[in-house]
């Protein structure tokens, strides 16, 4: 366990060490913030997910770009060690601005923030589509809803790099943003192309009544305590992925040849 | 795009429903003109409902589905409308000889059954309905109160939605109403007379009333004494239509159409050829010409389907009613609907299509709409609004209007309250503290005033109070009663959902470790890995119960859930003694002692979960 902690506190001490990067972190996270703030509170909950993979990149980046992976010669750790030390600070990182998230959501909702800011001047106050458009970022239950889909997402996106950071290691591409960019717009598509499969073919008799399922589940679930139970149905898949993904991180790494 | 497709088809409806209201009152001076109850005149009703009817069909293909619709005063018939392709494949239009499912309707010639029975003598509407039914029928009463035939025409006999075939495919699967009957008796979840239920058993149960009472086949008593009667030679009442081989034909001819989300094309569903085996509660087959004629008959002054006009009169004068007042919730099956004017009527719905008959008996005014579209309830939410108009709430005598403040969460009475299906009540539960509006008007009834496609409307509702000293409110033919404990078993089932899907990974995990030979297999780790198994296929078998039984759970849905989650069940108590013994007997870390531990938790609270929502019910009762 202790060498669990001290693996995270070098990873921590590595993350500190780049200044500039660390403040362009926090000027963003501030920036985001701020327009979450005037935006809605549903919103707030996007800052853990940028937050989550930008530590998760930084932290990554640190240890092959910037030669932290050095460190590891001189302190002694087994891989499976340092996969675990890895997986539970970025957890905790995303974990710690979630709950963060959440207070600030919490608070604001309560304080009828986001009401006062939509609603004042320009609107008139019993205008019902104004009501209607705002809604679903002003009602705490469909924004905790919200926030427990975007945090489980979270921890599934840095589950899965840090995952397939561990099984290839970290590669140089030559044109790496263009194929990135290849990579996000081929999903796209692929995502038009299954979508088009499942709703023009007889396949959308079963997935349409799942997807409809999954729904009654969790808008049932989200009527008690405005959204929590819901929410907590979903950070819970969030960290059952993580576990899953760690479990599978440290066979993979102890597998691969350096 | 069917987002959009229907906005705009709403929106249109609403432009021109305000069109015929604000139309109905410039067009008052005009020539003497016959006005439908909305204030509007048939000529113009005619020209704004085909410009709806058009406008139902934004779907980019000149062959619709069929929507027929007949609006009548007395005999006369003012308005027809035969949209649409009763076969778009075949290429088979819609017209006079289309014949229909009339779904729920059919209930109503059950009810006219009994009025026609009571007023011969034959039934007493307060005699217990054990009087008219063999010996020892009920297996699972929990009441031992009577329960009357006027509570069977009310739908408060007491049974909660239950697990049963509503619709069956093979003809050999329709049994005799009896057996049908008794091969799926529901449970009695509330006492009779006190909790409105909408219960499709309880309304075949009174179709049996009728047939042993009359002493003849129920198919046949209608064909009898309401068919033939008033001419209705186009009109099957038995499950499988047979009764009327021109009915069947034309039914083997119809097809049914569904919209799919994102998609703006009519898909077919086929034939959608299902029995009722319960047939009296919703197997009537007809052409739209027949249910006029029904419809007719029951705002004649010559009362074809009575001997004594009384009878007419007392169908319509109310048999259950908003609290304390004189509103009725409930008129001898019919159910009342307050437009501009009152009006009785029923609707119906089947896996073919959706069915509507309304009428006015003052004025006379009806409507009746048939189709096989699942999309169109604009049509059937729209029209009636054209004819009967909309209800201020202004008739209401009010002596001191105050908001009411509800508490907790209710439950829709008609919901699976026992059985596999009774932790979805759970999921339907309502907050009605979150619904404004409400407000209490004396006499225990309440006003719900809301505002729908930018029209402020009024809807009646009755508070109900129940001889466990709870409050619950009536909305017609379903009541929302108070949940009980709500927040533990809401929790407990947040839990189960928790602990099934982290069983998914755990067993990846699990795998992964295997495979990789990190970890070995122990003895007695099988029982435990068993019950993972068994907790996902328990979330797989809730997922299949809920996404594949569109129309209510089926038997061998039924069957299927309550067989994994009793062998689920086995296996989370035997994990569960496993777990107990590992943690005592094993020497393991710390961590181990802690993965026993949440093992030990997630077994007994699944366990605890199936008996709670008493998953493993199959049977329903």
């Amino acid at each position: 366990m202790k060498r669990i902690i001290d693996l995270m506190r070098i990873d921590l001490m590595a993350f500190k060490g780049k200044k500039d990067v660390s403040f362009k972190l926090l000027v963003v996270f501030i920036i985001i913030l701020g327009i979450a703030f005037i935006f809605a509170g549903a919103f707030v909950s996007l800052i853990v997910l940028i937050v989550s993979i930008i530590s998760c990149s930084l932290i990554l980046n640190n240890e092959d770009v910037k030669g932290y992976r050095k460190t590891f010669g001189v302190v002694p750790a087994d891989r499976k060690s340092v996969v675990i030390a890895r997986f539970t600070l970025l957890t905790l990182i995303t974990t710690i601005i979630g709950i963060t998230a959440f207070v600030i959501m919490t608070l604001t909702s309560d304080m009828d923030f986001y009401e006062t800011v939509w609603t004042d001047g320009a609107y008139e106050q019993d205008s019902k589509l104004i009501d209607v458009a705002i809604s679903p970022f002003i009602n705490k239950t469909v924004a905790r809803v919200i926030f427990g889909i975007i945090f489980m997402l979270s921890l599934m996106i840095m589950s899965s790099s840090l995952r397939k950071y561990y099984k290839n290691g970290y590669k140089q591409k030559k044109n790496a943003t263009l194929k990135a960019v290849l990579k996000l717009i081929g999903g796209y598509i692929g995502f038009g192309v299954l979508c088009s499969v499942i709703v023009f073919t007889p396949l959308k008799k079963v997935v349409f009544p799942i997807i409809s399922v999954v729904f009654s589940v969790l808008s049932g679930l989200s009527k008690p305590f405005n959204g929590l139970l819901a929410m907590l149905l979903l950070v819970v898949i969030g960290y059952g992925f993580v576990v899953y993904r760690a479990v599978c991180a440290v066979v993979d790494y102890e597998k691969r040849e350096l | 795009m069917k987002l959009f497709k229907k906005m705009i088809t709403r929106i249109a409806a609403v432009m021109l429903a305000s069109g015929i209201v604000v139309s109905g009152t410039s067009f008052a001076a005009e020539e003497k003109e016959f006005k439908l109850p909305s204030g509007v005149s048939v000529n113009n009703f005619v020209k704004k409902t085909d410009i709806i009817a058009n406008l139902t069909g934004i779907d980019g293909s000149n062959k619709k589905p069929p929507t027929s619709v007949i609006v009548f005063h007395g005999d006369e018939v003012l308005y027809t409308q035969y949209e649409g392709y009763i076969n778009i494949e075949d290429d088979i239009k819609n017209d006079e000889n289309a014949v229909f499912e009339w779904g729920s309707i059919s209930k109503t010639m059950i009810w006219v059954s009994i009025m026609q029975l009571w007023e011969q003598g034959k039934i007493d509407l307060d005699a217990d309905i054990r009087t008219y039914l063999p010996d020892n029928f009920f297996k699972n009463l929990k009441y031992d109160e009577p329960i009357t035939v006027t509570d069977l025409m009310n739908h408060q006999g007491g049974w909660c939605e239950g697990i049963y075939d509503l619709f069956v495919s093979n003809e050999e699967d329709i049994k005799s109403l009896e057996e049908a009957l008794r091969s799926c008796e529901p449970a009695q979840t509330f006492r009779p007379g006190e909790v409105s239920s909408y219960s499709n058993w309880g309304a075949a149960l009174a179709g049996l009333i009728v047939q042993r009472v009359s002493g003849i086949d129920y198919t046949q008593y209608v064909h009898d004494n309401i068919l033939k009667p008033l001419g209705m030679e186009h009109t099957a009442v038995s499950a499988n239509h047979r009764d009327n081989m021109w009915v069947r034909e034309q039914r083997e001819k119809l097809r049914s159409y569904e919209m799919p989300m994102l998609v703006p094309i009519w898909d077919s569903k086929g034939d959608q050829l299902y029995y009722i085996p319960m047939y009296p509660a919703g197997a009537a087959t007809g052409t739209i010409g027949d249910l006029t004629k029904y419809a007719q008959a029951l705002v004649d002054d010559d009362h074809p389907l009575f001997e004594k006009a009384e009878t007419q009169e007392k169908l319509f004068s109310g048999s259950a009613f908003y609290g304390k007042s004189d509103i009725p919730s409930c008129s001898y099956g019919f159910w009342p609907n307050d437009y501009a004017v009152r009006v009785y009527g029923h609707d119906g719905g089947t896996r073919s299509g959706v069915a509507n008959m309304m009428f006015d008996p003052d004025s006379k005014v009806g409507i009746v709409m048939l189709t096989t579209a699942s999309d169109r309830n604009v049509l059937t939410s729209y029209i009636p609004e054209y004819v009967f108009g909309y209800y201020s709430g202004d008739n209401l005598s009010v002596t001191n209007e105050t908001k009411v403040e509800f508490k907790g969460e209710y439950t829709p009475s008609r919901s699976p309250l026992k059985g596999i299906a009774c932790f979805y009540s759970f999921l339907s539960s309502v907050d009605l503290e979150k619904i404004d509006g409400i407000t209490d008007i004396g006499n225990d009834v309440y006003k719900y005033s809301y505002i729908e496609d930018y029209t402020d409307r009024v809807t009646i509702l009755g508070r109900s109070r129940y001889s466990d000293g709870t409050e619950g409110i009536r909305a017609g033919a379903v009541e929302y009663i108070p949940t009980k404990m709500y927040v533990s078993k809401i929790c407990l089932l947040t839990a189960f959902f928790i602990i099934g899907i982290s069983a998914i990974f755990v067993l990846l995990a699990r795998r992964k470790l295997i495979k990789a030979k990190i970890i070995g297999s122990y003895k007695g780790n099988h029982i435990l890995t068993c019950a993972q198994v068994a907790k996902v296929a328990s979330i797989f078998a809730i997922v299949l119960l809920l996404a594949f039984t569109e129309y209510g759970p089926t038997k061998a849905v039924g069957i299927i859930v309550g067989v994994t989650q009793m062998i689920c069940f086995a296996l989370c108590a035997l994990a569960v003694c496993a777990g107990i013994v590992f943690f005592v007997k094993r020497k393991t870390s710390k961590f181990g002692k802690i993965c026993y531990i949440f093992s030990i938790a997630g077994n007994v609270i699944t366990a605890s979960a199936i008996l709670v929502f008493e998953m493993y019910k199959f049977w329903g009762c």
